[in-house]
């Protein structure tokens, strides 16, 4: 089950007491790395089929699905936002997710 | 040993200063200076944490009723010293109500909030005692020697990521929960000093609307707040979450 932000406790147990901040500023560089890669795979797949990724954003819905809303525009520069749902228990910024939603949209 | 090994080992050495490097600036980046707590681009990171991570989790927004008043009867130095004061009642509850379970962040003025994974544990009656212990503050002012002491009390609204799904949205994103509490907040402030959990009824309390502008992403929406809300400070751009002021028609006095 989840673990949310453990790092984020210890970041501000490092603010408080002086030690292990640096630990968990190291685990959210992690994370937006993890994102960027993510948002960076999108936009190659949707480039592959003719669409340019503006935005994206992850959340959740009931029972737990993954959603992602993708802002994207056409070959027609027409804007769009689609969401796109996934299995739950799927990592969200796995490469076969990016994969996933740019053929949902293309 | 060789040159090319020695060289080898001065760019590890470069690329782990680099990397502490990053992470100090991502530490400060990370912080309110004012309380040490988490700010408001923590607290995104960690809603978006908890969303990623898929598990249940709650979040509360606390908001200090009638600060402007403190501001203007104390100065705005004794003020931030009654913030430090709300932070350390909040890290304190963090600790003693849900076992450092939670965290708490100041995202914006007088605005704090305080999140937690799971819902096992009571979340409303543990934030009832962080409010009325807020409520019992009384704290001397460090500008006026003998000038009195400052108290306050606070509204707090408060959702779990399955109340806010169960309210009938269909997907939970960072903005969508923020939207949900500010409106749970906006409600909580008519009677001040309650802790209130967003449901359907949240959604269905009367509102009024005005049109406005955010000056950070250009977007034209309408706003709306609960009748009866006296805040006066700035509204959340439902559209970027950046500060939007209120616009006319929200103003309290025209209420």
């Amino acid at each position: 089950m989840a673990k949310p932000n453990d790092d984020f406790a210890l970041l501000l147990a490092g603010a408080v007491f002086g030690a292990g901040a640096a630990l968990a500023a190291a685990a959210y560089l992690t994370n937006e790395q993890k994102r960027s890669h993510f948002f960076e795979s999108l936009a190659r797949e949707l480039d592959g089929r003719g669409l340019r990724l503006i935005a994206a954003t992850f959340g959740r819905g009931s029972g737990n699905r993954g959603i992602w809303s993708v802002t994207y525009q056409t070959p027609r520069s027409e804007t769009r936002v689609r969401r796109v749902q996934f299995d739950g228990e799927v990592e969200p910024y796995a490469d076969v997710v990016a994969h996933q939603v740019a053929a949902a949209l293309g | 040993m060789t040159q090319p090994r020695a060289q080898q080992r001065i760019d590890e050495a470069l690329a782990g200063l680099k990397g502490l490097l990053e992470q100090a600036v991502r530490e400060e980046q990370l912080i309110d200076r004012l309380t040490k707590l988490g700010n408001d681009e923590a607290l995104i990171e960690w809603i978006q944490g908890c969303l990623d991570a898929g598990g249940p989790f709650w979040l509360a927004f606390i908001e200090v009723d009638r600060f402007k008043s403190v501001n203007e009867e104390f100065g705005y130095d004794a003020a931030d010293e009654l913030l430090r004061r709300i932070a350390e009642q909040l890290r304190n509850g963090a600790i003693n109500y849900f076992g450092s379970a939670a965290t708490p962040f100041r995202a914006h003025g007088d605005e704090f909030f305080l999140g937690g994974s799971g819902v096992e544990v009571e979340v409303g009656g543990a934030l009832d005692l962080i409010r009325s212990n807020i409520a019992a503050l009384r704290v001397p002012s460090p500008t006026q020697p003998n000038g009195g002491l400052m108290r306050c009390t606070v509204s707090v609204g408060w959702a779990s990521n399955q109340d806010v799904l169960a309210a009938g949205l269909e997907v939970l994103t960072v903005r969508v929960l923020r939207g949900a509490l500010e409106s749970t907040v906006g409600v909580a402030k008519i009677e001040r000093n309650i802790v209130l959990r967003y449901s359907r009824d949240v959604q269905k309390t009367p509102m009024r609307s005005g049109r406005a502008d955010c000056p950070t992403c250009r977007a034209k929406f309408d706003l709306r707040v609960p009748v009866g809300d006296d805040r006066s400070g700035a509204l959340m751009c439902p559209n970027c979450g950046g500060a939007v002021a209120r616009p006319p028609g929200l103003h309290p006095q025209q209420g």
